[in-house]
């Protein structure tokens, strides 16, 4: 009773739907990434690895060049994670290697370059996170006409810029997929590839567009990490967040509205998580709930799925 | 992984076999010569470092024991995988299975079920935690049999409920109140059962019984894969789902057998792990063990008699990374990077295919040459 209490008053507090914005952005960015890859038939099981070096990469660069200079950063994350993406694309498409190896190997590589890497390019030969390097965090928006309605100020004012850019990044994803000549390529190509062949879409090339533009996904997921949800990087950073937009993209069928949906479901759990200490629920335990709502919701998704392709089956055999 | 061409099976066998050695020997050429070129870049004394990167394992017994202990938990997890890969069932959820199996199994049953009774502490902990890790890795399996839900998904998931579940009940249940993030202890007599040391010349010698316990099921897992009816079964659900379902195998339940086994394999070697290095519990974040299995499989091209081979050559890294990191301060991470490269090349099909090319060339004008010359001399 007295912890439903304590959930009720966070609940209440606008604070912590601020938290939930806030914390969502790299998984919706791990998702989004993983849902355009996703549409081209192609699952980005590297988006872990991806994520971490741009983050480390895009750390250096706003540490080193011209001070901190968390744009710059910004800038190379997502560099980095456009030719991670077409690293995958290129070992996949080329070289012949299954794509979810090519994506474990990814984050072998992301877990093993970033911390073999990190003490030997930070002054200091820091051995777990870039504390010897001022990298700076992107800038917040603020909105100052919002100060007069105190609950909407507590949820969108000074949110960090990645953090509105992520939102956009629904609708811009969306708008590809399913409004341009490209989007349609990609999701061509992820239905049936022969059948985009046999019209003259060169389906390796737009399925390496699709990893490309995941890996940029994943640079911005990566970059916000150690630009705005932190001020630096650390090892293991991302801490699993690319596999939960793996997750979230699988639950919302690669669409991108459903898909970011899952993934604010996702960031309201990790906020809640980190509210766990006021309402007296061991944290760890506040932990385990993303991942055991992402099991329930893959689950219902699932059942949703066979029940509707039941009825059509059925709707077509009375036919 | 490895597709064999049907028609031509036979004809080819000797030069596919030398063509995958050479591709195999080229892609860990690479990964050596990438790790030598990363230690000669970083290391202040390049040569020192080298050689305890390549030969420290040799030099002394403790060494060797660390190698050894390296080894032991991956041939576990490989072999897990191998199984399970071999059914092409992609379940990930190893990682949470080896975890909770070391938790339950390796400890909790020690601690609470058979106190000071190593003789009954140590099979029953290992069965507890092969059953633990069995249903960890039957959740997904089944989710996926009820309702289709993907696998990879839900058993990426399980990992981490595994995670924070042992961290849970660790901190805010089983925690001796006198420590600050560690089970109540055991007794030391069962770790003197599953290790022996000796205190040779050269360093202390420690013999690891979980070794054999490991290749033990390395045994069971290829008869059962390569000489029994349902490993066939199983295999032929792996290449090819659809011919499995047309011939009338079970292809649901025999692919939950498989992730069955795989986590039963994986949670008692993390019973094992848990049992032989330590007397109280104390692992808060994943092993890395499960992801090492999948390395393993694909190393081993998914046959468990390839396993033990794969996981010494890898521990032999990983141990002479460890000493390295040690004596000349380069980080351990190396060898995921090394073993990240490995992977794509030994992986990557079109990856040497201009030599094997050359190589059937090769073996198709010899057998001609061989033919024209017993027809010239039948005629002669």
């Amino acid at each position: 009773m007295k912890i439903l209490l304590a959930l009720l008053e966070v609940f209440k507090n606008p604070a912590f739907y601020g938290s939930v914005l806030a914390v969502t952005p790299p998984l919706l960015f791990a998702a989004l990434g993983c849902s355009v890859a996703q549409k081209a038939d192609m699952t980005n099981m590297g988006m872990e690895g991806i994520m971490l070096i741009s983050s480390f990469c895009g750390t250096l660069a706003a540490g080193y060049i011209g001070g901190p200079n968390p744009w710059l950063g910004l800038l190379v994350g997502v560099i980095v994670g456009a030719l991670l993406g077409y690293l995958v694309a290129f070992f996949n498409l080329k070289m012949k290697v299954d794509i979810i190896l090519v994506g474990i190997a990814m984050n072998l590589l992301g877990g093993g370059a970033t911390a073999f890497f990190l003490p030997l390019v930070t002054p200091n030969h820091d051995r777990t996170s870039t504390n010897s390097i001022q990298s700076g965090i992107l800038p917040l928006i603020k909105l100052p006409f919002l100060e007069k309605f105190p609950t909407l100020n507590a949820i969108l004012n000074n949110q960090n810029v990645l953090t509105w850019i992520s939102y956009i990044m629904i609708f811009v994803m969306a708008f590809l997929l399913y409004k341009t000549k490209l989007g349609l390529r990609i999701r061509a190509v992820g239905e049936n590839s022969n059948a985009a062949e046999s019209v003259g879409i060169s389906s390796s090339k737009v399925k390496t567009i699709a990893l490309v533009l995941s890996g940029i996904l994943g640079g911005l997921g990566g970059t916000f990490m150690s630009a705005a949800y932190l001020s630096y990087f650390s090892n293991g950073i991302t801490a699993g967040r690319g596999f939960i937009g793996l997750a979230a993209c699988s639950m919302g069928e690669a669409n991108p509205i459903p898909t970011a949906l899952t993934s604010i479901l996702f960031g309201f759990f990790y906020a809640l998580s980190n509210y766990a200490r006021t309402t007296g629920i061991s944290d760890n335990i506040m932990k385990m709930w993303p991942y055991i709502a992402t099991l329930i919701g893959v689950v219902i998704y699932s059942i949703n799925k066979t029940n509707k392709e039941k009825k059509r089956r059925a709707q077509l055999s009375e036919k | 992984m490895n597709k064999t061409n049907k028609k031509g099976l036979f004809a080819n066998m000797s030069v596919q076999n030398k063509h995958s050695l050479l591709r195999m020997a080229v892609a860990i050429a690479i990964g050596l010569a990438l790790a030598t070129v990363l230690i000669f870049m970083t290391a202040e004394l390049p040569g020192v470092a080298l050689k305890y990167f390549f030969t420290a394992p040799l030099q002394d017994w403790s060494y060797f024991s660390f190698w050894i202990q390296k080894a032991v938990p991956i041939i576990f997890t490989g072999t897990a995988v191998c199984i399970m890969f071999s059914a092409n069932q992609f379940n990930l959820g190893l990682e949470g299975a080896f975890l909770l199996g070391g938790f339950f199994g390796g400890a909790l049953v020690n601690i609470y079920v058979a106190p000071g009774n190593p003789a009954l502490g140590i099979p029953l902990g290992c069965l507890v935690g092969g059953v633990v890790g069995a249903l960890i890795t039957f959740i997904p399996a089944i989710l996926e049999r009820l309702f289709n839900a993907s696998v990879m998904v839900t058993s990426l998931m399980m990992n981490y409920i595994c995670l924070w579940l042992s961290t849970f009940l660790l901190f805010s249940v089983f925690k001796d109140p006198k420590t600050s993030k560690s089970t109540y202890s055991w007794a030391s007599a069962n770790k003197e059962i599953m290790v022996t040391k000796f205190n040779l010349d050269n360093g202390k010698l420690t013999i690891f019984y979980s070794l054999i316990i490991a290749l033990i099921v390395v045994v069971i897992a290829w008869f059962f894969l390569y000489r029994s009816k349902t490993g066939f079964k199983l295999r032929q659900v792996g290449e090819n789902k659809n011919f499995a379902k047309y011939v009338g195998l079970s292809v649901g339940s025999l692919a939950i057998i498989a992730q069955l086994i795989g986590g039963f394999i994986a949670g008692l070697g993390g019973a094992c792990e848990i049992m032989s290095l330590y007397t109280n519990y104390r692992w808060v974040e994943l092993t890395g063990f499960g992801w090492d299995g999948v390395t393993m499989a694909v190393f081993a091209k998914n046959n468990p008699r390839n396993v033990p081979l794969a996981a010494l050559f890898i521990a032999y890294l990983r141990a002479g990374a460890y000493v390295m990191s040690i004596k000349c301060g380069i980080q351990v991470d190396m060898t995921k990077i090394v073993e990240a490269v490995i992977i794509l090349f030994l992986l990557a099909e079109k990856f040497l295919s201009k030599t094997y090319r050359k190589m059937i060339i090769a073996e198709a004008e010899k057998e001609r040459a061989e033919r024209a010359a017993a027809a010239a001399k039948l005629e002669g």
